[in-house]
């Protein structure tokens, strides 16, 4: 376990002055002559076999590696090393935590299974967790190293940071009249009623058929023209929306028809023996499909919607290109309008992008949540996810006196026979 | 709605029903009478499951009438006035499916309450109370907080037949209720059925391929052969005393 420590250290702090020697050389203001780079190099390289040994070849590997980490030690603090005092505190720390992990597991170098009965210890989360903390660590290392304004940052940050709230306003409007097309696009879809059917499909084949940023212009700048040339004052007036306005139509109008073909497919994944079973109960249509379609289908239809919905908070930043007054702009608008203004474009622009990802990280984490409530009904006992981990008891929401998994139930079976629709309880996927 | 006694609970008559080129029934004409068990037999392909599914209008009959607890229906095109008839008419006529069906979202005395509460407005707490009654006749009423996956097959229909019998219907119709179960699981079915006619003389038309339970329960079989109904009688007279070929060999294959 620490010697495997030690190895993933060792290989991480190679691999990441190997990312950082470019960035490092490419530094206008930075003068290091040539030899000491090649000189980091080396040592970084060093670092990886020696951290690669560990893993495998030689028992003996553990001396290399602590020569290794201390050779790599003194030159950084050496004044051939590095720059800043504080880069190489970060690199003595390293070797400071891979000796100390060495030492004290000595005893598995060099011994392959039982550095891979250790990793099989350590839990898959905490693995992850770790390359996060190693890419978040790198991202870090390279934004201090590109020049940028912190300072210009922290002072425009929560002006720029606001244009979220408008972002997210477009994107809950947008959605709301999306879903509630797409239902009813769905249902036309199904119809069997010519004209039901007809309107449907031509909504979507328009709506999918031409670009999203085609329909935003078509509906800001475009719609009034219809109330100007019927020579109408009161249609004029009312097709002349706000820039706002507008982009949340359109955007809940292409994605509507998108969305359609989700709740198509949702409704028609419903076995055709849910509707004859609500059929028998004497149920009328809107019943049928208010009290045992639609709610199964909801299930097939989240995950995808919920993508769809991480995707259009993205795409709100086409309405920026509508020309969005500064108070209403959304995070997009805010970040070129700021940073043209004072050029710092890339300052204001890796600000919308980080609250760009954050808005998508919270929804995202939201809709896994839904989806595991949603899954009360069709999941057993323990289920499997995709990445092999296992979740356990996946239990239906709610009411007492549910069997518990693993408990002795003698009359019932253990396969999946009975239930009507396959146990898919992880079908997130990664937003677009 | 009650009837007296001997009074036709089903009527069908001059029934043809076509899918395309395949005449599935060829002149179906048949009565069932009140508190009379019916049992359809016959190979499959042979119309007998269609012609259940015809009674409730599960499927549109291409010729003929439907007549069910005196809702009259014509079969042919449907139209707007009759969809309403049609659903009225399947109030009263319960439905068992081979695959059960229940409703997977919904818990099983949510199941069994569905109908009640959805479709005839009764209060959810009444609804409840009949609801776990009739689980506890069809002996689940421990298992009403439970979702239908966490049920055996076997438990899973006898909770259909629940859910039918909460509509308070007239007749009940079993599409093959045991042909999806473990040999095992039929039994515990079985003795539901067996009850709902011997103790509260419920109407039933069964298909099935049971003839254990068709001989001890039913009043009447029907044998089917190619969308004709070819014999009809009392089970002792088809079992022991058919003098048609057909019907012979059919029950000589699967007793």
């Amino acid at each position: 376990m620490f010697q495997l420590v030690a190895a993933w250290l060792l290989l991480t702090q190679g691999a990441l002055a190997l990312i950082f020697l470019p960035i490092l050389s490419l530094t206008p203001d930075f003068d290091v002559p040539v030899g000491d780079i090649g000189t980091f190099g080396a040592l970084a390289v060093a670092c990886m076999i020696a951290g690669g040994l560990l893993y495998t070849k030689l028992r003996w590997s553990v001396w290399i590696a602590v020569i290794v980490s201390l050779a790599t030690a003194g030159w950084l603090v050496s004044d051939k090393g590095l720059t800043s005092w504080a880069e190489a505190y970060i690199g003595v720390g390293f070797v400071v935590l891979e000796v100390a992990f060495l030492l004290l597991g000595r005893h598995a170098a060099g011994k392959p299974e039982a550095m891979a009965l250790s990793s099989a210890h350590v839990p898959f989360r905490l693995k992850l967790t770790l390359v996060w903390i190693g890419i978040f660590f790198v991202l870090a290392l390279f934004l201090s190293q590109i020049g940028l304004d912190w300072r210009w940052m922290g002072d425009n940050f929560s002006i720029i940071a606001k244009g979220a709230i408008y972002t997210l306003a477009l994107a809950v409007g947008a959605i709301v009249i999306a879903v509630v097309l797409a239902l009813l696009g769905a249902l036309g879809r199904l119809s069997k009623n010519p004209v039901a059917f007809g309107i449907s499909g031509f909504y979507t084949s328009f709506f999918r058929g031409t670009p999203l940023i085609v329909q935003l212009f078509l509906i800001y700048v475009a719609l009034p023209q219809i109330g100007a040339s019927l020579g109408s004052r009161a249609l004029l007036n009312v097709l002349a929306l706000s820039a706002f306005q507008a982009g949340i139509i359109g955007l809940g109008l292409n994605y509507g028809a998108y969305i359609t073909e989700i709740f198509r497919a949702g409704i028609q994944s419903v076995g055709h023996g849910q509707a004859e079973a609500a059929d028998a109960l004497g149920m009328s249509y809107a019943q049928r499909m208010r009290r045992v379609v639609l709610p199964q289908a909801t299930r097939v239809i989240i995950p995808p919607t919920g993508n769809d919905f991480i995707a259009m908070m993205k795409d709100t930043a086409l309405v920026a290109f509508l020309g969005v007054v500064l108070e209403q702009a959304d995070l997009f608008r805010r970040a070129q309008l700021i940073g043209n203004q004072d050029l710092k474009r890339l300052e204001s622009l890796i600000i919308a992008a980080g609250m760009y990802w954050a808005l998508t990280a919270i929804f995202t984490f939201f809709q896994m949540k839904l989806e595991r409530r949603m899954s009360a009904g069709y999941v057993r006992g323990e289920a499997q996810t995709a990445t092999g981990r296992k979740r356990t008891q996946f239990l239906p929401a709610g009411p007492p006196g549910a069997v518990q998994p693993g408990v002795a139930e003698p009359d019932i079976e253990l396969d999946l026979r009975g239930g009507n629709v396959p146990g898919h309880e992880h079908g997130g996927g990664t937003p677009r | 709605m009650t009837l007296p006694n001997g009074e036709a609970v089903v009527k069908v008559e001059n029934l043809y029903k076509r899918f395309g080129e395949l005449e599935v029934l060829r002149g179906i004409n048949m009565e069932v009478d009140k508190g009379e068990v019916v049992v359809i037999f016959g190979r499959s392909g042979s119309g007998k499951s269609t012609l259940l599914r015809c009674i409730n209008f599960l499927e549109d009959p291409t010729e003929g009438t439907i007549e069910v607890s005196g809702i009259r229906l014509e079969g042919g095109h449907r139209t707007r006035g009759k969809r309403e008839q049609i659903r009225l008419l399947r109030l009263h006529a319960g439905m068992v499916f081979q695959q059960f069906n229940l409703f997977p979202h919904l818990t099983v005395i949510n199941n069994v309450m569905e109908g009640p509460v959805t479709v005839k407005g009764l209060p959810k707490d009444q609804a409840r109370v009949t609801g776990l009654e009739l689980l506890d006749k069809v002996g689940l009423a421990e298992k009403a907080d439970v979702y239908p996956i966490r049920l055996s097959g076997g438990q899973q229909q006898r909770v259909a037949i629940a859910r039918a019998l909460a509509m308070e219907p007239d007749v009940m119709l079993f599409d093959e209720p045991t042909s999806a179960l473990d040999p095992e699981l039929i039994g515990e079915v079985l003795t539901v059925m067996k009850s709902l006619a011997m103790d509260l003389h419920m109407t039933m038309m069964v298909v099935t391929h049971e003839m254990g339970f068709a001989r001890e329960v039913a009043n009447r079989m029907m044998f089917f052969h190619e969308g004709v109904i070819l014999e009809e009688g009392t089970p002792d007279e088809l079992f022991d005393h058919t003098r048609n070929p057909e019907t012979k060999r059919f029950l000589e294959a699967v007793l």
